[in-house]
């Protein structure tokens, strides 16, 4: 199979949608093909070409399908989008929506992306070397199904609204993560590395959400505390702890689980009374 | 010189809608108005302050005087060439202008939002995910014996909203203020708060924790923690028995709910908080909207479209995604590239990022008055007030339409917005042909 | 545009006029069916196709303060449907609550050109308007909710029967609405308190009247004032099992009131009324005594309400049942109740055939249309888009037309449901004369349309051509052509115009919006006004002058004039 080259060859100022752009969609093109996929760079159609130089090397020798996209895609819409197998590298910002209701494959950003990343996520996995914005593996607008399956990894930071309504799957934030990671989560596995604004697993029905840094306040007042962990599993990880555990979120009868920190949250300490009792 | 009066005039400041204005007239002018709080004979009586009476265009780095023909051609041809041509504002217009801008957005391959966005769009938001109970204002008129005003602050912002509609009005069950209880929630203690039975003053930005407490706490769940959002526990289970008890409970809140830490997600809070309730009581909540036809501009787009705001036309159908298609963080990401502002003015009040980009663009303006936002554009329509000088239908925040009155004839020469966008359609289309 | 066409040799239903599948020719000029033409009309050759007068649905949910709430309840509904832009049609999106433009194209396409939105609260009845006249194409009309208004209650417990009259005419005249609409008597007003009714008897606190008091009365008022359609009734305790008592139960609540000549009360969506059992667990279908009733008694007629397999969104003026809907499901919800008049709730809502529920549900609508013997007094629904989206028609058509169509559908859904149903039992096959009874002629004639829903000289030339030949294809045994044939009309002519052509929307025309007003005398009116101007302010928290809609607000108004007996 061989490996595509997309160069970006001029500076995006209208809203591009890219979601034309999949392994999937190049398998079996040929090169003209490619060059003459339709998109949308505003309101005007335009072809590929236009935006990118597309180069063919016939030289990679594998089983998939690879793109490279090279430039800055801070504008561009769904990359990856629905894609099976394959995979895309971009070295530079990833867009928006990058890899929604991906079934498979891979996508690797070496540097940031946008809101939305790997949205109701079917399989497939995500690396991003650099932070992320919001909603990453989450539900779209009203409907509460979110993420169920696949891997995010983001190596840097990440915004608010991590997993929204996850169903499973895993998320892997190392850095910092805003506020309501694991918003309405019904499954699946959140981690977040470092530390995070609150609200964590907020409307939660069931899942997992780890918090190795710090937590700013308390849990929400509609969790309850378990236990102390000296564990927590992620897939077939196990994080060192120990852990503070809460379950919840009682508003909605949840029975997901939170994982925090103990080191990093010492403002937690006077829940280890209820270990007493 | 005779005068004359005209009862039962619709005010169009906020979204109260008060419907029992008297107007006098006096030589095609308004010179008094009866039963109007100050915002509203502010409106009435200063709507001739600073008006744009004719069309301008820059020429240069000088706004010229020109005509709506130029002006408009001028307009149609910047937005058709557009890539990406942003449609704002239009929460001071009525539905009829609003119904002419979607087909603008929609002819153009544009994007089309209104001030939800900068506004109560968490609110919407919030709904998407969970629903809303609510009502028109007139059952918390006839049935409210607890009203709760949350991150709002009607005593200024909607002056008769609580004569009209709430604890001082009276209604077929509820006859004096006597039969009513007043909550206010807020960080400070505000004007409306000085009127309240209870006030809880809460932590800034910690909206989000005092309601999940007072869900639970209306649950019957036990709250592991003493204080929540600097409010004792005890506090907040008292406030949940309230609410359980009364018989019909209505929940107002505003920009402090929206706009505090959590946003779309603290009206979540409060819709599944109400949405709770009501398996115990029955509860409303509804958002105070503040201009006069926001309500309108979502009603009108949602019927075209599907969608309330942030609607993206460029692919050839509606696409909605706030945040993405808002017209806030278009221009912060340097989306657009041109931009037509109607009853608005979003470069006093947008973040900075997304005002600069605004006066980068081509920019046209239609208003009545001088704004900051006039002043940076590159072409402006004066147009004339709905429900002063013009016509038009109107939403009031309960989703009520009124017919709002022409009370006086606008500037001599000056147009409707109607007027303004059926002539601008009408030659976009020619255009696009 | 030709004035003139002339369509021929169609296969011509028109069960109006007792034609049922004679090969004619019709003549169009001037947006009305005449004799003859001039050699220059525009010819359309229909040989060997269907010919049917304009769809007219009686009962549908398109326009209004509830179904734009629907709207923007559910963004993710219209993500998977989506309508693009082209030179003669505006964008869209669809599904379940379709934009009103993308309405009234879809409409048109299957051949619908008249379409009643059944539920409007007449506070808000100016936001129904603005969308009617927002959805192209297609004449419309709306029935305003009367049944929990605090005016009427009040009237009909006081005895004031004249007055009530009175009051109706003027919300008629001042909601430009065209008939009286009831959901739930009494019991939105006792859900303003969160509170439910049960019984027909009970009276409703405050008012001190009762379900079948109000029922009764408004149906002598709908006489009194002559309204062209009659009481249009959604019962008490929709979705509660062994609710079809309850329906039996209103329709015999005016059968004394009956002249034995034609309906007087019109009970829609019987599917949500037609649950037998006490329990869902021994659901079952109350739809055979129903359908003796209504065979027994020509003052009753019917819709069905069918179910439709699939994900959808449950919007009505019952808010006490939304909300119940909404304990049920789980599923996010709307409540929006009116001060003085009414409420309404949405909830989406997804029929899985799987479900022993939505199997029984999706029975008894059909056993309902086969079992109800005449036609004329059962007609076709969804009860769009609570049983499902209206695009689905097709496969009801199908399933009524068709018993192996039926038997496909029974051999997939839920065995219980399907061991309990009559539905594997009944033989019964529509024809296509029937199809064309139940989906246009009745519904006209119901609504008291003279010119519509039928093809006789002098009628507004409203035409469906359908690619269907009754003279070689054995309709009930090629369900999949009937589907295909009613999803899309060669040809939709709308008041002498092609409007729709295989599918492809013609241009933005806009039709009529009927509306009634029935005249009582003078000293009444008088009277009505002075009573209306001492309690307004009481009641509602707008002036009594800005509650009517004023007479140019509506884009094409066509108002229908009636005398009333007062």
């Amino acid at each position: 199979m061989p490996k595509y080259t997309l160069r970006l060859k001029k500076k995006i100022q209208n809203p591009l949608h890219l979601d034309k752009i999949s392994p999937d969609g190049f398998i079996d093109k040929k090169i003209n093909s490619i060059n003459d996929i339709e998109t949308w760079e505003g309101n005007k159609k335009v072809k590929l070409k236009s935006i990118f130089n597309i180069k063919k090397d016939l030289r990679y020798k594998t089983e998939e399908v690879i793109i490279e996209i090279l430039g800055n895609m801070a504008n561009a819409r769904r990359i990856g989008y629905q894609m099976t197998k394959g995979k895309i590298t971009i070295k530079g910002e990833g867009g928006m929506y990058l890899g929604e209701s991906m079934k498979g494959g891979q996508i690797i950003v070496e540097g940031n992306t946008g809101s939305w990343l790997g949205s109701e996520m079917i399989g497939g996995t995500i690396t991003v070397s650099g932070n992320v914005g919001d909603g990453i593996g989450a539900a779209s607008r009203g409907t509460t199904k979110g993420m169920i399956g696949g891997k995010i990894i983001v190596n840097g930071n990440s915004g608010s609204d991590v997993g929204a309504w996850m169903q499973s799957g895993t998320i892997r934030i190392c850095g910092n993560s805003k506020m309501f990671p694991g918003l309405h989560m019904k499954g699946g596995t959140i981690y977040i590395g470092g530390n995070c604004q609150g609200r964590i697993g907020a409307q939660m029905i069931s899942g997992k959400i780890i918090i190795s840094g710090n937590i700013q306040a308390n849990p929400l007042p509609s969790f309850s505390f378990d236990n102390i962990s000296s564990k927590a599993r992620i897939e077939k990880d196990s994080i060192d702890g120990p852990f503070y555990v809460y379950t919840g979120d009682n508003n909605e009868n949840g029975k997901g689980r939170i994982f925090i920190n103990v080191e990093s949250n010492s403002q937690l300490k006077w829940y280890e009374k209820f270990l007493e009792s | 010189m005779s005068q004359n009066v005209i009862s039962n005039a619709v005010c169009t400041v906020c979204g109260c809608s008060c419907d029992h204005l008297e107007v006098t007239i006096d030589e095609e002018k308004i010179v008094k108005v009866k039963n109007a709080c100050a915002m509203s004979s502010g409106k009435m009586l200063g709507y001739m302050n600073e008006r744009i009476t004719q069309p301008l265009m820059k020429k240069g780095n000088t706004l010229k005087p020109t005509t709506y023909d130029r002006a408009i051609e001028a307009t149609a041809k910047t937005i058709t060439k557009s890539s990406s041509p942003l449609f704002y504002g239009w929460s001071l217009t009525s539905n009829e202008a609003i119904e002419i801008g979607v087909d603008l957005a929609e002819e153009t391959g544009g994007f089309f939002d209104n001030t939800t966005s900068t506004c109560h769009g968490p609110t919407i938001l919030g709904v998407h995910e969970i629903g809303e109970s609510s009502c028109t204002l007139g059952e918390i008129r006839h049935r409210a014996d607890l009203v709760i005003y949350w991150g709002a602050n009607p005593v200024h912002a909607h002056p008769l909203h609580m004569s009209r509609y709430t604890v001082m009005s009276k209604g077929r069950f509820r006859k004096s203020r006597a039969d009513r209880k007043l909550i206010v929630i807020d960080v400070r203690k505000t004007d409306t708060a000085k009127l309240a039975d209870v006030f809880i003053q809460l932590k800034p930005n910690s909206d989000y924790e005092l309601m999940v407490a007072l869900r639970a706490a209306v649950r019957g769940d036990e709250i592991e923690q003493e204080i929540v959002a600097g409010v004792p526990i005890d506090k907040i289970e008292e406030l949940a028995e309230m609410l359980i008890n009364c018989e019909f409970g209505a929940l107002f809140f505003g920009l402090g709910l929206t706009m505090s830490a959590g946003k779309s997600k603290n009206i979540e809070a409060a819709l599944s908080l109400v949405a709770e309730l009501n398996s115990k009581t029955k509860f409303v909540i509804m958002p105070m909207r503040g201009h006069f036809n926001v309500t309108g501009a979502n009603n009108v787009t949602t019927w075209l479209t599907g969608y309330p705001y942030a609607v993206d036309f460029t692919q050839g159908f509606p696409r909605y995604n706030p945040g993405e298609t808002s017209a806030v963080d278009l221009l912060a990401r340097g989306e657009c590239d041109s931009a037509l502002i109607v009853a608005s003015d979003p470069i006093s009040n947008f973040p900075y990022q997304a005002a600069k980009h605004l006066t980068s663009v081509p920019l046209i303006t239609i208003d009545p008055h001088i704004t900051p936002t006039t002043m940076c554009s590159n072409i402006i329509l004066p147009s004339a007030h709905v429900g002063i000088e013009t016509t038009g239908s109107t939403y009031r925040m309960d989703g009520v339409v009124l017919e709002t009155r022409k009370l006086v004839d606008p500037p001599k020469g000056v147009k409707t917005d109607v007027e303004i966008l059926s002539a601008l359609l009408k030659r976009v289309k020619f255009l696009s042909r | 545009m030709e004035k003139e066409i002339s369509i021929l040799n169609a296969f011509v239903f028109d069960p109006l006029n007792n034609i049922e599948g004679e090969k004619l020719d019709v003549h169009i000029r001037n947006g009305k069916i005449v004799e003859s033409v001039g050699r220059k009309a525009r010819k359309i050759n229909a040989s060997g196709k269907t010919m049917m007068p304009g769809g007219v649905d009686i009962h549908s949910h398109i326009a209004g303060s509830k179904v734009n709430a629907g709207r923007l309840l559910r963004p993710e509904d219209h993500r998977k449907d989506v309508e693009i832009k082209t030179k003669h049609t505006h964008s869209g999106v669809g599904y379940s609550i379709p934009s009103t433009r993308t309405t009234g194209y879809r409409y048109a396409k299957m051949g619908y050109t008249t379409v009643f939105e059944p539920a409007t609260p007449p506070l808000k009845t100016r936001h129904t308007h603005e969308e009617l006249d927002s959805t192209p194409i297609i004449d419309k009309g709306c029935f305003p909710l009367l049944g929990n208004n605090w005016f009427i209650m009040e009237y009909l417990r006081d005895g004031r029967l004249d007055e009530c009259a009175a009051f109706v005419a003027w919300m008629m005249k001042a909601t430009k609405g065209y008939g009286i609409k009831i959901v739930d008597p009494g019991g939105v007003e006792v859900w303003g308190w969160g509170k439910f009714i049960k019984r027909l008897d009970d009276p409703i606190p405050n008012f001190d009247v009762t379900p079948r008091e109000i029922v009764r009365g408004l149906c002598k008022v709908n006489k009194i004032l002559n309204l062209p359609h009659i009481i249009h009734v959604h019962t008490n305790n929709l979705g509660s099992p062994g609710n079809y008592r309850t329906t039996i139960e209103t329709m015999d609540a005016v059968r004394d009131l009956a002249d034995g000549k034609r309906p007087i009360i019109h009970i829609t969506h019987v599917q949500f009324t037609g649950f037998s059992g006490s329990s869902w667990l021994n659901l079952g279908s109350g739809a055979p005594e129903i359908a003796d009733y209504v065979n027994d008694h020509n003052h009753v007629s019917v819709d069905l309400g069918q179910v439709i397999f699939g994900d959808t969104t449950t919007m009505t003026a019952d808010g006490p049942f939304q909300y119940f809907l909404h304990q049920l499901s789980g599923n996010k919800w709307v409540n929006l109740d009116v001060e003085a008049e009414t409420g309404s709730g949405i909830v989406p809502f997804q029929y899985k055939r799987t479900n022993y529920v939505n199997a029984i549900q999706w029975g008894i609508g059909l056993e309902l249309a086969l079992l109800v013997k005449d036609p004329w007094r059962v007609f076709m629904t969804t009860d769009h888009p609570n049983g499902g989206p209206f695009t689905s028609y097709p496969k009801v058509i199908a399933w009524l037309m068709s018993k192996k169509a039926r038997e496909k559908m029974i051999s997939r859904i839920n065995r219980t449901a399907r061991r309990k149903l009559d539905l594997p039992n009944i033989d019964r096959e529509y024809t296509l004369g029937e199809i064309a009874t139940i989906t246009r002629a009745a519904p006209a004639k119901s609504l008291t349309l003279m010119n519509k829903g039928h093809l006789g000289l002098g009628a507004d030339a409203d035409i469906a051509i359908y690619d269907l030949d009754p003279s070689k294809v054995d309709l009930e045994n090629k369900p999949f052509t009937i589907r295909k044939a009613f999803k899309e009309t060669l040809y939709t002519i709308k008041n002498g115009k092609i409007v729709s052509k295989q599918g492809q929307i013609a241009g933005n025309s806009y039709g009529n919006t009927f509306y009634t007003e029935s005249q009582v005398s003078k000293n009444l009116e008088a009277d009505l006004i002075k009573d209306i101007q001492s309690r307004f302010k009481d009641y509602y928290t707008i002036e009594l002058e800005n509650y009517p809609i004023t007479d140019n607000f509506l884009r094409n108004p066509a108002k229908i004039n009636c005398e009333a007996e007062v």
